[in-house]
């Protein structure tokens, strides 16, 4: 092997002329390789699938003033931001277009009061046959699901879902139960 | 023609037409070769020109029997007239000694005849009966190369499945599995001819027999794979290197290589690197100018069909909608560590004694790999570590054991040449029988993917094939029950792979292309409360007019972030003015980016589809709406699903001839109620997208409110058999 002589400028690693124009070959024939990829332009909406309808007949958001058709007693008509004071007997009325897989919602928020009341359950019934109870022993938010069975519901037909809690508790004048925020049928 | 018949003729038919090639190149390549090295050779070197032969009829759509036999007829004339069936005169490579003659060739002929058995065989293997297979069957039937967008590894290259579809036409599965098969028994006698070549005789034929007899790669060889087709390949490339053929005949086969498998493509370095040292510039050139024309059909298919030359792969740089950069970037990573393998620490008892994590094993002769350091001693010991280095770099992109088998041959010859020449036989012998079928079972407690059984009365066909296949092929039954009960044009979404090579019905399986993903999402949507669209992100900003709004993500999460894998995703992008929603115009123009073909999806009304970024979140990424002029507005709203908690957002907004400029940040959220049709609606938008059927297994995580929720899904039950189903959309 001969010796290279002392003072021969040798390049560093990667830095010998070949391999620099290799990089610059890889980097620009990858740059224009992907200078060719292929988008496509901005296009106009698509045909409009069918809307579900409107206003919801299957769920009540309590923050929206058509949730005051699906009330039928003991929920406030106030909206306070998202959610009213529902009291110990609430009634809602419902119809749902598909009755198979469906789940009953109920998202509320039990507070201190209820509970220093006695209160501990929120029973669901619909059209009078109790679905199950709600929990409400400690205060607190939650999102309550619970399924229904498929031959008690008929669709377009009208629901009767009955909240009948086991405590209420005066603010001033006025029977108050439990914060709800939603309630309705839901997968 | 007796089935067993017609699948030796085919495999035969594509084995001999690759020899008879190979012979004319062979001839032409004018290098000297050893009467022992001739036949082998041309075989291996003939295939590359046959793939290329069948690739050109795919791309032209002439693939029928006919043309195919035609083919083969002028082959054989022009090899006749070109004198390959001639009687060697070629000089004999040195002998073998008296105790490696008899050790090799009774092992080669015990394990090559259960290789052939097994390939011969009804072909049960989860690839091979699955993709490779199918999309041979697909080809076949269409006569030529088709776009096929349910399946991502159409979008490899496919080398060896132009072989296989040359035998597959005359013999269907057994003749393809057979022409793999023959490589696989090509690779030890290349390994022998090899040492024979060098001076090392014995450790050529002890290197061929550690390669023959690992489990694994009998196996793999003895299925419609293509992994020992590699090997056989990416040896060739070193072999004809070491013999100094002409640079166009490496890199021909360097090409293959690539053609083979895209990491394959590892085996150029070989030649390059010792041209290149010798400063022969023009034969590196001439090895890459020719293995770039042999590997180009593949790139230049891709860009065609699928927007990516490198396809499934880079997709960052080639953006498309035929394979997710999310499924990559998942896909990369899942590779490179299965299920249950914690550490790499692992790797060396599950590859050679254990096995059941990485999909089959070595045997524990290779526990002794680590001497193949020894042979750094040699100067063929430090070519071989050298090569194994090289062809073993590309293996944690997959860990599966397969995967090593192109570094294998050079693993195997490293430790033949590093260990004592006496303990060769008998560790070769000891591996012979530690492999043989089904010796495993006796000495590891699980052993993972091997030959157990002999099929020799299946593989003759004296037993029933279907009744074969149904006991061994866990899908085979309803691959057959959708051939049975679906129309031809049939779609069929599965959430597993089946032997789809077995119906010709097109099945799509639920992550194999980016349209299978975006099919499975729409179930999904209904099916996970996680995933529907029940939250809506309300931007309230100052009234004005606009040209266009766009809502970006601004969050990139770190490296290890709990929600570094988030998807972005919004179902409807609603604009409103004083509550009321602004009507969506033809003159309307909408886009994203990332994925800008789904940019509809956010604008169509429909609950059940939505717009995914298909990448994990990065800050930039946006979906907008141009509103052809200008149009006063006060709110976005978007309908979003829970799954993206590492989205944050702001709205942007351009007001007329101005720029683009933030109009307000993070969004106030709120519930929205889920509609009680979405079930419905997913399965109206999966029948838009094609799909007409589902095949479901009880395994499956929709099974349960499928076979419970039909009537709401819409869709009805037509069939059943083990615990699959099929159900037809309505």
């Amino acid at each position: 092997m001969r010796a290279v002589p002392a003072r021969i400028h040798l390049p560093r690693a990667g830095q010998e002329p070949a391999v620099k124009r290799a990089h610059w070959l890889v980097t620009a024939s990858l740059a224009a390789l992907a200078a060719c990829a292929r988008l496509p332009d901005p296009s106009p909406p698509p045909a409009q699938r069918a809307q579900p309808q409107r206003p919801l007949l299957h769920y009540a958001l309590m923050r929206e003033r058509s949730a005051d058709e699906r009330i039928v007693a003991g929920i406030d008509t106030e909206i306070h931001d998202d959610w009213r004071w529902a009291g110990k007997d609430a009634e809602l009325r419902y119809s749902v277009e598909e009755s198979q897989g469906i789940q009953f919602e109920v998202v509320l928020t039990v507070t201190e009061e209820f509970v220093r009341a006695g209160g501990s359950r929120i029973d669901v019934l619909i059209d009078r046959k109790p679905l199950g109870s709600i929990p409400a022993n400690q205060a607190g938010y939650q999102a309550w699901k619970h399924p229904v069975p498929e031959e008690w519901l008929a669709p377009g037909r009208d629901i009767r879902v009955e909240l009948k809690a086991d405590a209420e508790w005066l603010q001033g004048r006025e029977k108050r139960g439990y914060i709800l925020i939603g309630a309705g049928f839901t997968l | 023609m007796p089935k067993a018949l017609s699948v030796l003729f085919g495999a035969g038919f594509a084995v001999i037409c690759a020899w008879a090639l190979g012979r004319m190149l062979l001839k032409r390549a004018r290098f000297g070769l050893a009467r022992e090295e001739e036949h082998l050779l041309a075989f291996v070197c003939g295939a590359p020109l046959l793939s290329l032969l069948v690739t050109a009829m795919c791309a032209v759509r002439v693939v029928y029997d006919a043309t195919l036999l035609l083919a083969g007829v002028l082959i054989m004339a022009a090899a006749w007239k070109d004198g390959a069936f001639r009687r060697s005169t070629a000089e004999r490579l040195p002998a073998l000694p008296r105790l490696w003659k008899w050790l090799f060739w009774t092992v080669f002929a015990v394990y090559g005849l259960i290789a052939l058995i097994v390939a011969m065989a009804p072909e049960i293997s989860p690839d091979g009966s699955g993709y490779h297979l199918g999309l041979v069957s697909r080809y076949y039937r269409e006569h030529g190369f088709a776009r096929v967008d349910t399946n991502m590894y159409a979008a490899l290259s496919q080398g060896l499945e132009m072989l296989f579809l040359w035998a597959f036409a005359f013999g269907r599965h057994s003749a393809a599995a057979m022409v793999h098969c023959a490589f696989y028994l090509a690779t030890p006698l290349l390994m022998l001819r090899f040492g024979q070549r060098s001076g090392v005789p014995a450790a050529g034929a002890a290197a061929g027999l550690f390669f023959l007899c690992a489990p694994v790669a009998l196996v793999d060889g003895a299925s419609a794979y293509t992994d020992a087709a590699v090997a056989c390949v990416v040896f060739a490339v070193v072999y004809l290197t070491e013999r100094e053929a002409p640079p166009w005949l490496i890199g021909l086969m360097g090409g293959f290589a690539y053609a083979l498998k895209y990491t394959a493509a590892v085996a150029l370095v070989y030649p390059l690197g010792k041209l290149l040292l010798r400063r022969q510039c023009r034969g590196a050139a001439i090895v890459c100018a020719v293995a770039a024309l042999a590997a180009a059909p593949w790139p230049m298919r891709n860009w065609l069909y699928y927007g990516n030359p490198a396809a499934p792969l880079l997709n960052r740089l080639w953006p498309n909608e035929f394979v997710h950069v999310s499924f990559e970037q998942d896909y990369v990573e899942l590779m490179r560590r299965y299920p249950e393998v914690e550490s790499y620490a692992q790797l060396p008892l599950e590859l050679t004694v254990k096995g059941r994590l990485l999909g089959g094993f070595w045997g524990p002769l290779f526990l002794l790999a680590p001497a193949g350091l020894l042979a750094l001693r040699r100067p063929l010991g430090r070519r071989m570590v050298l090569a194994a280095a090289l062809f073993g770099s590309t293996y944690f992109a997959n860990i599966g054991a397969r995967f090593l088998m192109p570094a294998a041959p050079f693993v195997s010859y490293s430790m033949a040449l590093g260990l004592p020449a006496p303990v060769l036989p008998v560790l070769a012998a000891a591996h012979a029988v530690a492999g043989f079928p089904d010796m495993p079972q006796k000495y590891m407690s699980e052993p993972g993917w091997r030959v157990s059984k002999i099929p020799w009365r299946a593989a003759l066909r004296l037993e029933d094939e279907t009744q074969w296949l149904a006991r061994q092929s866990a899908g085979y039954q309803a691959a057959r029950l959708i051939e049975a009960l679906t129309p031809p044009e049939a779609l069929v979404l599965t959430f597993g792979g089946i032997p789809e090579s077995y119906t010709s019905r097109e099945v799509a399986v639920g992550f194999q292309s980016g349209r299978n993903e975006r099919l499975l999402d729409l179930l999904q949507v209904a099916l996970f409360d996680g995933m529907r669209p029940k939250v809506e992100a309300v931007f309230r900003f100052p009234e004005q007019e606009l040209e266009a709004v766009r809502v970006v993500q601004t969050n990139t999460p770190r490296r290890g972030d709990e929600w570094e894998k988030d998807l972005w995703s919004v179902f409807e992008m609603r604009v409103f003015i004083h509550g009321g929603e602004v009507e969506r115009k033809p003159v309307w123009r909408v886009w994203a980016q990332p994925n800008p073909w789904g940019a509809g999806l956010a604008f169509d009304g429909s609950p059940a589809t939505r717009w995914r970024s298909w990448e994990r979140i990065r800050a930039g990424m946006f979906l907008q709406a141009e509103f052809g002029d200008s149009q006063r507005a006060d709110e976005v709203r978007l309908l979003m699903s829970e799954d993206q908690y590492g989205v944050q957002m702001r709205v942007e907004g351009k007001t007329p001839g101005g720029a683009w400029r933030q109009l307000t940040g993070e969004p106030a959220k709120r519930r929205s109620p889920v509609p009680l049709t979405l079930r419905r609606l997913s399965m109206q938008e999966m029948r838009r997208g094609g799909v007409t059927h589902l095949l479901i297994h009880e395994n499956d995580y929709a099974w349960p409110d499928l076979s419970r929720n039909a009537r709401a899904w819409g869709i009805r039950e037509i069939g059943s058999v083990d615990a699959y189903h099929l159900f037809q959309l309505e």
